[in-house]
């Protein structure tokens, strides 16, 4: 037990960071654009799907799949926001409309990839050389360190470009009054298609990242990524980058510790619990800032 | 146009011509509306609650399309231009409600008012040094976040920002309501000095009193259609207007 | 909400002053009641007609759930992703009533009910939520409900293997129980729609603050509803339960059901009371067409189904049909 509780909260804490990365990528298109895109996960899934034939079938490093997942996927939502964006945000209620939507996008996704690669889970079969690390008494799996550390690489890539840039302070800024990015000029349907291929490959990359950590997935695990970026957002607070990180590093925190004190199938009930209670005492999540959305 | 004879030497910046618009059905909410707006000239626009004012404004801006008539800007037809291709003619706007971006500091609330040059870095960067200590109140406060200032600074930051790149016309709806009676008087003092400067501006307000006084030329608008119009003079000289107005006062509370 | 973004929301509002003003006539609810009474004699009469009942029971159980769920989604406003937490907890009342303590069927479907409104009472502070908050919070308590019964003990509730109901060894009784359920949940909705209930109700949806304003009870009737959707829902679960005798916690709290009911009433059209009955009925035959069709393809299909209907009709069918022709409005509702 004395090294099993650093060890969970180190692992707990690279978990963290990728769950961190998937509300990231979620929460550029929810909080801007008010599109609910119930396809993440599935984009995600496509992304360990793509990992999984880089490696399994060419021999490449699950590395090399990151800017192939990032670009493939990046274009999937370029043309899926030319084929709807623009429809879905001018429609009367945006939120039900690309909720609905995506849906359909998410089953299209799930029996694309059942028609490529079967209903099987799958797992990359690429070894990292050691296996694992040991320092301090705790070990780390090889895979899950690169993980960690591709997400840890490219956060402040992101936050820099969402808090140092013009275009990431339009995005920012489409967050809390869209009607404003108007009245000064930008194009919202550029910025939207920008921002939307952008958290698309994103999405991908999560899943390369996902495939090292997690040891199998199947085309219908997309669902379940989608909830977990849902809840990671809305725990942290809707539309604020930093809250996805403070959420994703909460949920997986809750999640392992009580996973190892209770057992197994309490972690996700005890993870959930922590959002409802989270949202009860403070109704716009950890970071989130009612007061400034308009 | 010839009964504006005192202002003739005045170019028209932008013009309505017999303009109709509607926000769904064909419940017109504007109807053959013809309105001038000129350089160097403040433009009153006055009326009761629900008159229509505002959407003069949000017409003009793009956001209803005119069921007819024609909006003309420097003389060419505003129909078929995005919306968002405004600001960089030349059009400033500043809505009866909220339109900063609360979350984000002064300074890059005045950043985005940049957008449309946003590639010349080394003018964004002149042109915010210049607002910033063209507004000292604003200055002092750049690394604040919007969401942090008085009611009274926030008009003053969506002014500064509108006026960022030289805009040639500005429309302001309703820019002291709600702000300290201190800020109201400098927002008619700003206002008096842009038209000094050549701006052409539109004051939509619902202060009918301080409205003619800074304004050159009035509009005075009802359920959709203009009633009356002439300077400000000729406006307050005219007794049938003057109790008119006396009876939106009683209407609104003023 | 800034001045430019008010223009939809206004229209919105318009639009519900509209449909309420051209008050339905005698003759379109007469029309409306025959169709109802006509399609449920034929429904009472599909056991003597035909073998495929399981076609027929799981028409009726969508047209139900799609109906209930459109009471908090078109009524109230909300979408309630976890609206499967209802049906689970009835089936799992109905199944453990049955089996474990040998309640009649009748008996076990009223335990269903209540162990419903119970559940809906306990989540009612979540109403307090909006938005995508509301929907994430709901969707939580769901799975969390949903580990909840499978790590309870076996004699309690079957744990992760479920319950398999031995005493009801005919189907037609849950049938007959479920055409009834639908018809009294249509007639809900009808009531609702042609009473000052539902007036109220509409007023809350567009503009919760001014129809407080005005006086109206905003928490109290939101909760109504509330209770009244998850009992239907907790009462077809049981009735599920009944006519499929097997259950477990994966198929009963499966959040597909929510995601299907919610679509079916969506694409049929929200807050209308035929909207949800349509796309019920047009969607369950559609799928059952896919699915013998295409058995390869047929995911993609109903995908791409749901995604273009979607950008085509985005009020749903009742809804942009009266949206192109506003004669219709007497009509349909
Ligand atoms: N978004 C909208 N959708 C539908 N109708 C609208 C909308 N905004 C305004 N209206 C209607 O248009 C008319 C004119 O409104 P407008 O806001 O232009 O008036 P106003 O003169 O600016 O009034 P106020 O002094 O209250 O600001 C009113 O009857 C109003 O009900
Ligand atoms: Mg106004």
């Amino acid at each position: 037990m004395a090294t099993l509780v650093p060890n969970i909260i180190l692992n707990a804490a690279i978990l963290g960071v990728i769950y961190g990365f998937l509300g990231l990528s979620l929460t550029i298109v929810y909080g801007g654009m008010r599109i609910a895109n119930l396809a993440h996960g599935d984009i995600v899934v496509a992304g360990s799907f793509i990992t999984y034939a880089l490696t399994a079938k060419f021999g490449y490093s699950p590395i090399a799949a990151l800017p192939v997942a990032f670009t493939y996927l990046s274009v999937l939502g370029y043309g899926l926001y030319r084929i709807a964006g623009k429809r879905l945000q001018n429609s009367r209620e945006p939120e039900l409309a690309s909720f609905l939507f995506f849906y359909g996008v998410s089953l299209m996704i799930s029996a694309s990839l059942l028609f490529v690669f079967d209903a099987d889970a799958r797992a990359i079969s690429f070894q990292f050389r050691p296996l694992s690390f040991q320092f301090l008494g705790l070990r780390v799996p090889h895979a899950r360190l690169v993980a960690a550390g591709v997400a840890l690489a490219l956060v402040p890539v992101i936050f820099w470009a969402l808090y140092q840039t013009i275009y990431g302070k339009a995005l920012r800024g489409a967050i809390m009054n869209r009607d404003a990015l108007r009245i000064v000029g930008i194009d919202i349907d550029r910025l939207s298609l920008f921002a939307f291929s952008i958290s698309f490959g994103l999405a991908g990359m999560t899943g390369v990242l996902i495939a090292l950590v997690f040891p199998a997935f199947s085309p219908f695990s997309g669902m379940d990524y989608t909830i977990l970026g849902f809840v990671v957002i809305v725990l942290g607070g809707l539309g604020s980058p930093l809250g996805a990180l403070a959420g994703g590093m909460v949920f997986a925190l809750t999640e392992q510790l009580t996973t190892l004190y209770l057992g197994q199938s309490t972690g996700l009930i005890a993870g959930f619990l922590v959002l409802v209670a989270v949202i009860v005492v403070r109704p716009a999540g950890l970071m989130g800032q009612v007061e400034w959305r308009a | 146009m010839t009964e504006l004879s005192s202002d003739n030497v005045k170019a028209v910046v932008a013009e309505f011509c017999d303009v109709s618009a509607a926000y769904f059905g064909d419940i017109h909410v504007l109807r053959n509306l013809s309105l001038v707006f000129r350089s160097g000239t403040v433009t009153g626009i006055i009326g009761p609650n629900g008159a229509g004012k505002s959407t003069v404004l949000k017409t003009f801006m793009g956001a209803l399309k005119p069921r007819s008539g024609d909006i003309r800007l420097y003389g060419k037809s505003l129909a078929g231009v995005p919306n968002h291709v405004l600001a960089l003619m030349g059009v400033a706007y500043v809505p009866q409600n909220r339109s900063l971006f609360l979350g984000l500091s002064v300074e890059d609330n005045l950043l985005l008012g940049c957008w449309p040059i946003r590639h010349d870095r080394v003018r964004t960067r002149r042109i915010l040094d210049r607002t910033l200590t063209e507004f000292p109140m604003l200055g002092a406060a750049r690394r604040n976040l919007a969401g942090s200032l008085s009611g009274g600074q926030r008009r003053f930051l969506e002014i500064a920002r509108a006026l960022l790149l030289d805009p040639k016309i500005i429309l302001l709806d309703e820019p002291t309501a709600m702000i300290a009676p201190k800020f109201a008087a400098d927002v008619y003092e700003k206002i008096s000095a842009l038209a000094a400067e050549g701006l052409a501006v539109v004051l939509v307000d619902q202060n009918i009193k301080p409205c003619i006084e800074v304004s050159n030329y009035i509009y005075v608008l009802e359920l959709g259609q203009k009633t009356t119009e002439g300077t400000a003079d000729f406006l307050q000289s005219d007794d049938k207007m003057r109790e008119e107005i006396g009876r939106w006062l009683e209407v609104s509370g003023g | 909400m800034t001045e430019l973004s008010q223009a939809t929301a206004q229209n919105t509002r318009k639009d519900a002053y509209q449909s309420a003003s051209s008050r339905l006539t005698r003759s379109s609810l007469l029309i409306w009641n025959a169709t109802l009474a006509v399609m449920f004699a034929v429904a009472a009469a599909i056991p003597w007609a035909s073998n495929g009942l399981s076609f027929w029971f799981y028409l009726l159980q969508w047209v139900t759930l799609a109906t209930a769920v459109n009471l908090v989604a078109g009524l109230v406003g909300y979408l309630p992703f976890g609206f499967v937490a209802f049906f689970g907890i009835g089936s799992y009342a109905a199944a453990v009533l049955t089996q474990f303590h040998g309640v009649l069927a009748g008996w076990s479907i009223c335990g269903a009910a209540m162990a419903g409104t119970v559940l809906a009472l306990l989540f009612a502070p979540t109403m307090r939520l909006s938005g995508v908050f509301f929907s994430i919070v709901s969707l939580s308590l769901s799975i969390v409900l949903k580990s909840l019964v499978s790590i309870l003990p076996e004699h309690v509730a079957g744990g992760s293997s479920g319950v398999t109901i031995t005493a009801i060894k005919d189907p037609s009784l849950a049938y007959y129980l479920m055409v009834a359920l639908c018809l009294v949940s249509l007639s809900i909705a009808t009531l609702i729609a042609v009473t000052p209930y539902g007036l109220r109700l509409k007023a809350i949806r567009d503009d919760a603050g001014a129809a407080a304003m005005i006086g109206i009870d905003v928490t109290r009737l939101r909760l109504s509803v509330w209770l009244l959707s998850a009992t239907i829902a907790s009462t077809c679960g049981g009735i599920e339960a009944l006519y499929s005798s097997v259950i477990d916690p994966s198929a009963s709290f499966n959040m597909l059901i929510s995601a299907k009911a919610i679509i079916y009433a969506a694409l049929g059209g929200l807050g209308t009371v035929m909207g949800p009955l349509l796309g019920a009925l047009l969607m369950s035959v559609v799928d059952e067409l896919i699915w013998a069709r295409f058995p390869v393809a047929n995911l993609f299909i109903l995908g791409a189904l749901i995604s273009l209907t979607v950008l085509a009709m985005p009020k749903g069918l009742i809804g942009s049909l009266l949206d192109r022709h506003p004669r219709f409005r007497r009509w349909l509702f």
